[in-house]
């Protein structure tokens, strides 16, 4: 009957078949519009305005000036944040490309140890970072003394605003299981000819995994690189916890950008303010992906026919 | 071809009415929520809603049903919440409450999205030191139309003075304070032949420390008192050397007041203290406390802690052994007083909730004498009646009356709405002293001066 009826409307196959799918993703549509634009558009809307969620006054650019010149913790959220994500991204990404290059070798257990690196992945929550808040205490925590067996005293992790940040990247490295997945998988299906051809040619294995492995996988490092930027820059939860109130203890050491915006939100109601904070943010990732993309053309190798 | 024009027609106009159903349920504020809570909240509800929009539910009989959220879900609290419910279900016929237990973490935002919503709960729990600022924010109902004098007068003024907004209205009634006291293990004492009533001033303080302490080649065995551990953080010791005036800003005249004498020496003393038993000792005692696992206190490695009044409950958990008492807060100096600071919790109404003459009821229900004393004994908060004294069946419990000497001489710092958000400036530089990053004076005079710029700022 809706055939008919688009026929009556004079539409021909083609026409038809974009009805038909516009109908298909519907409910998707109406989620995007509703769920993910809608707040969106509030948000940037009343990011002009002094809103509590109860009142609303526009007060133009006020928000973004009181940002950027007087509010004194913005800029210090803004540097703790950078740090940690110029120190947590590329070491995430080296020790992903690592961790899967070993895991891509034919060793005893392999699938034991991919097992084993994948595991963190899926523990998810408020749980491992109360497990992580014990393994990394200074007396008797299991990291300080694996380093006191090789003779380092380890440091406060946690109550040393020194290293916070380090302990939480710590912390993301034993879940880089995720990334390592996408490595491997990719690692996989490079066909071992290359290898094989290389080695005939006298090549090193540093020269092969430099000049075979690190090409093939550089469009899976682009896209975790991408994705990295944009979790490192959300980072909120380790600092709520780990300092224990919300506040970013000890010394304002873990007052990430987000756990800021929060605070300033839902602590003091300044939601319009906070409106603001997050478009800023908006406009630090996508310059930080755009940027991304465009040095990306340098040293992504990409196979012929396969994008543009 | 008719027929199939009419079922096509069906089809659009049932598509529509389904998407206007479902606009409707958003739109529509009676709708249940789409939260965790939508289980236990009744539909009734929705039917007291609308007849008590068409006529006043006393008028035709009907039960008011009302929803009162609060964090409680332990087996420990939950069914002492719930009976005190269904107590006040039972003594009147108007209304009906049930309880919501929303965790922690979300009931506050869950709160102010209800509101703004404009279907908020009737009854909300919420903390006793920012009334004041919700109040000014639009969150809450003023009481006055209902409240009574006997009502007001049957709470410590303090405490209903943190109730009172700048308008000069009450919004609140306080369900819950507590104060901080020192705990002391008692076996540690008599073993170093210490009286715990001899010590009055921060000076015994340490040297009763001194003769707990135990050191075991270079590592300590037992520590005598550190004291930002346990629930006291630099702000207490700051406020009772401050005679019980919060210790950052003058009340009066909303300036800045960080880097005075009186904070400088009290400061100094704070971090003497940490560095007596070395930074790495009090950085693992710390990270102990935080992770939660175990309690130094309660396996007797600390001889003193500060804490608040609820940690007794913890340590009946943790230690049921444990002999311990309570002793006020030391003196900063003799005559000086023994102050504490102290919270607490709070009933309000939400803004634009649908009753608030029957939220108002069970809120002085949930606040008489008798039901506070019903709470107290079996869920262990003390209360803010001035009527609630040693003939209360909490009050026979030792530790109780002990911690009720300390909550004679505690203070609810409520700070004025023009500073609020301070804290945040200001901390982590205040911290950078207790840490030993920063000569005490050094973070206080950087705290001074961040402390006056945020004011400068927020003017």
């Amino acid at each position: 009957m809706l055939g008919k009826l688009m026929s009556k409307l004079g539409l021909k196959r083609q026409g038809r078949e974009n009805v038909y799918g516009y109908i298909f993703i519907l409910p998707w549509l109406i989620g995007l519009l509703a769920f993910t634009l809608g707040p969106m558009l509030f948000s940037f809307i009343t990011s002009f305005s002094d809103y509590n969620m109860l009142t609303f006054k526009f007060n133009g650019v006020a928000n973004y000036k009181k940002m950027f010149l007087q509010d004194q913790l913005f800029w210090k959220s803004f540097k703790n944040t950078a740090i940690y994500a110029v120190m947590n991204i590329p070491l995430v990404t080296i020790g992903g490309v690592v961790v899967a290059v070993i895991l891509n070798k034919s060793i005893f257990g392999l699938r034991t140890f991919r097992t084993i690196y994948y595991l963190p992945s899926i523990m998810v929550g408020v749980g491992t970072y109360f497990l992580w808040m014990l393994l990394l205490n200074p007396a008797n925590g299991l990291v300080n003394t694996a380093l006191g067996l090789i003779g380092i005293k380890g440091p406060a992790w946690l109550t040393d605003p020194n290293w916070t940040k380090p302990a939480i990247v710590l912390m993301h490295l034993w879940g880089l299981g995720g990334q390592m997945l996408l490595y491997l998988a990719r690692l996989q299906s490079i066909p071992q000819d290359y290898y094989e051809a290389a080695s005939l040619d006298g090549a090193s294995s540093f020269r092969m995994f430099r000049s075979i492995t690190v090409p093939l996988l550089s469009p899976i490092i682009f896209y975790n690189l991408t994705i990295g930027i944009i979790g490192a820059f959300q980072v909120f939860q380790e600092g709520y916890i780990f300092s224990g109130n919300g506040t970013g203890n000890p010394a304002g050491s873990l007052l990430f950008y987000n756990l800021h915006l929060w605070n300033q939100a839902f602590k003091n109601f300044k939601t319009g303010y906070a409106n603001a904070m997050c478009w800023f943010l908006f406009a630090i990732v996508m310059i930080a992906t755009l940027i991304n993309q465009k040095i990306s053309k340098k040293w992504v190798y990409e196979e012929d026919g396969s994008n543009d | 071809m008719k027929r199939k024009i009419l079922a096509t027609l069906l089809v659009a106009a049932m598509t529509v009415s389904a998407l206007a159903g479902c606009g409707s349920k958003t739109a529509d504020s009676n709708a249940p929520k789409e939260d965790s809570s939508s289980e236990v909240a009744e539909t009734p509800t929705e039917d007291a809603a609308d007849s008590e929009a068409d006529t006043a539910p006393e008028d035709n009989g009907e039960v008011v049903e009302l929803e009162f959220w609060g964090w409680w879900s332990s087996e420990a609290r939950k069914p002492h919440i719930t009976k005190m419910v269904d107590d006040f279900n039972a003594s009147q016929s108007k209304y009906h409450v049930t309880y919501v237990d929303i965790p922690f973490g979300d009931i506050f935002t869950k709160n102010i999205a209800q509101i703004a919503a404009g279907n908020p709960c009737d009854i909300m729990a919420n903390s006793l030191e920012e009334v004041v600022f919700r109040a000014e924010q639009g969150q809450v109902e003023p009481l006055n139309d209902y409240l009574t004098d006997d009502v007001t007068g049957a709470f410590y003024e303090q405490y209903i003075s943190s109730c009172t907004a700048d308008d000069g209205s009450i919004y609140a009634l306080p369900l819950s304070v507590d104060t901080r006291g020192i705990y002391y293990n008692k076996a540690h004492f008599a073993e170093a032949g210490i009286n715990p009533e001899d010590i009055k001033t921060w000076d015994d303080l340490v040297e009763a420390a001194r003769k707990l302490d135990k050191k075991n080649g270079d590592d300590w065995e037992r520590i005598g008192f550190i004291p930002v551990l346990g629930n006291g953080g630099v702000d207490t010791w700051m406020v009772n050397a401050n005679q019980g005036n919060p210790a950052w800003f003058d009340l009066e005249t909303k300036e800045a007041k960080v880097n005075t004498d009186v904070n400088k020496e009290a400061f100094k003393w704070v971090r003497d203290q940490i560095e007596y038993y070395g930074q790495a000792k009090y950085d693992e005692l710390a990270a102990v406390f935080s992770s939660g696992m175990q309690d130094p206190f309660a396996s007797g490695i600390l001889s003193m802690l500060v804490h608040t009044s609820a940690y007794q409950s913890s340590l009946k958990q943790n230690a049921p052994d444990l002999e311990y008492g309570v002793i006020p807060l030391p003196e900063f100096k003799a005559g000086n007083g023994h102050f504490a600071n102290g919270g607490g919790f709070v009933l309000e109404i939400p803004k634009g909730a649908k009753c608030p003459e029957g939220s108002y009821e069970f809120i002085k229900f949930v606040t008489s004498r008798e039901t506070q004393d019903f709470l107290s004994t079996n869920i262990g908060d003390f209360s803010a009646r001035n009527d609630f004294d040693d003939s209360t069946e909490f009050f026979k419990n030792p530790i109780n009356a002990e911690l009720g000497k300390c909550l004679e001489e505690t203070c609810t710092i409520v700070v004025p709405n023009e500073l609020k958000g301070y804290q945040d400036v200001v901390n982590p530089l205040i911290e950078e002293g207790t840490l030993g990053l920063k000569p005490t004076d050094e973070a206080l005079d950087n705290a001074q001066k961040a402390m006056e710029d945020f004011i400068a700022t927020n003017q």
